[in-house]
């Protein structure tokens, strides 16, 4: 149940009234909403608690949109002259987890899209079988809020080309490098959390897929 | 009856004033990427700052403050920081608000901070010679728009620089320092 102020205030409380309002009818997903009155004439001071308010309902009820921000680091070069790739989920968090994120889902996903592509998926013994052993690691850590912040989730999401590699300053380490990057964190709903982090790794695969492409076009 | 009702709206907005955020280690290095942490003598320091609209600008979290904030961490750890080696230290600071055209202000701020050490290596498949991120970790985080967030910002930063001072001490506790790439 949700009370209103007995004389709205004009602008920004009437503003944010209709907005609440609107959130309210359009996608409560039948979960209860705690009462809330909003301030008075002359008690601005709480708008950061409508805004939250506003925030839960947005991502968390509504599930309206999400955000991201996004780090890159996309050498071409090094994906150069690759046969193939192979697929690896790294262990998800819990809350991925507890939220139906699957590890199997995603690595198909996955390479249904790389071979879709025309480009090799490499597994078991063909994978170790090549030089360097290429693989693609895909990650996703998930942090769901806590209390009444429950319906939100932020997650970071990463896919990262691996390869073997020595390292130039001491050829005795034979390392594992991530020669190609993209990783990008958002936030959303947890009703569009599963749906958001399975478009977010494939976006990423599209552009490692784009850019495999162009160095490595038959 | 009065009394109740404004006691009933303050619990209300303390709840709804909870600020909030989220902060958490995303990914961690394993222990193969700290073993190439093994050697290093002195290392570069790269900061990239993206703000991606004027709320997240606002804040005022510039290259030059998080460029400062890591030299002085990595030189109090006692790391050598040079500009001329190659083996360098990157962070990547990216942020975004979360507004609606209809609510005047920010809502939240979505944030994240990554640290990767990169230094020459060869790939092993085509011999070719390649900078390669070989350590690297993330931290992501949400806040509501509240006091000191960039104070709180840079303490999530510092967090993240730590573990790669630890990373790099073990790694070169009791061994000489190799040489340059």
């Amino acid at each position: 149940m949700i009370t209103w102020p007995r004389t709205p205030e004009k602008g920004q409380e009437r503003r944010i009234e209709r907005t609440v309002r609107v959130f309210l009818l359009q996608g409560t997903n039948g979960l209860p909403i705690v009462p809330y009155r909003l301030k008075e004439k002359g008690e601005r001071e709480d708008m950061n608690g409508v805004r939250q308010l506003i925030l839960i309902l947005l991502l968390g009820l509504s599930s309206i949109c999400t955000s991201s921000v996004l780090a890159a680091e996309v050498p071409w070069a090094s994906l150069r002259g690759l046969k193939g790739v192979g697929v690896v989920v790294e262990e998800l968090t819990p809350d991925a987890k507890r939220a139906g994120l699957v590890e199997e889902q995603l690595r198909l996903d996955v390479e249904w899209r790389l071979r879709k592509a025309g480009i090799t998926v490499l597994s078991g013994a063909n994978l170790r079988g090549v030089s360097g052993a290429p693989y693609l690691s895909i990650s996703v850590a998930a942090l769901q809020g806590k209390g009444r912040l429950a319906p939100l989730f932020v997650y970071a999401t990463k896919v990262e080309l691996k390869q073997g590699a020595i390292l130039v300053r001491d050829d005795s380490l034979n390392v594992s490098a991530a020669t190609w990057t993209l990783s990008g964190v958002s936030m959303s709903g947890l009703r569009r959390f599963r749906q958001g982090a399975h478009t977010r790794v494939a976006s990423y695969v599209d552009r490692f897929i784009r850019d495999y492409l162009a160095v490595n076009r038959k | 009856m009065r009394g109740g009702k404004d006691q009933l709206c303050l619990v209300l907005a303390l709840i709804l004033t909870m600020i909030l955020v989220f902060d958490a280690p995303a990914f961690s290095a394993t222990s193969e990427e700290k073993e190439t942490l093994q050697g290093v003598e002195a290392l570069r320091v790269l900061v990239r700052v993206r703000m991606a609209d004027a709320g997240a600008q606002s804040l005022g979290l510039t290259q030059e403050k998080l460029q400062k904030d890591l030299e002085e961490s990595l030189t109090t750890a006692g790391i050598k920081v040079a500009p001329n080696v190659k083996p360098y230290l990157l962070l990547s600071f990216s942020m975004i608000s979360i507004s609606h055209p209809r609510i005047d202000g920010i809502l939240a701020y979505v944030y994240t901070a990554q640290l990767k050490f990169r230094q020459g290596a060869l790939i092993d498949s085509t011999g070719t010679r390649a900078t390669a991120t070989t350590w690297d970790e993330v931290r992501f985080a949400a806040s509501s728009p509240t006091k000191n967030l960039d104070s709180r910002i840079r303490k999530s930063i510092s967090a993240l620089v730590s573990a790669f001072v630890n990373d790099y001490l073990a790694a070169n506790s009791g061994k000489g320092p190799g040489k340059e790439d």
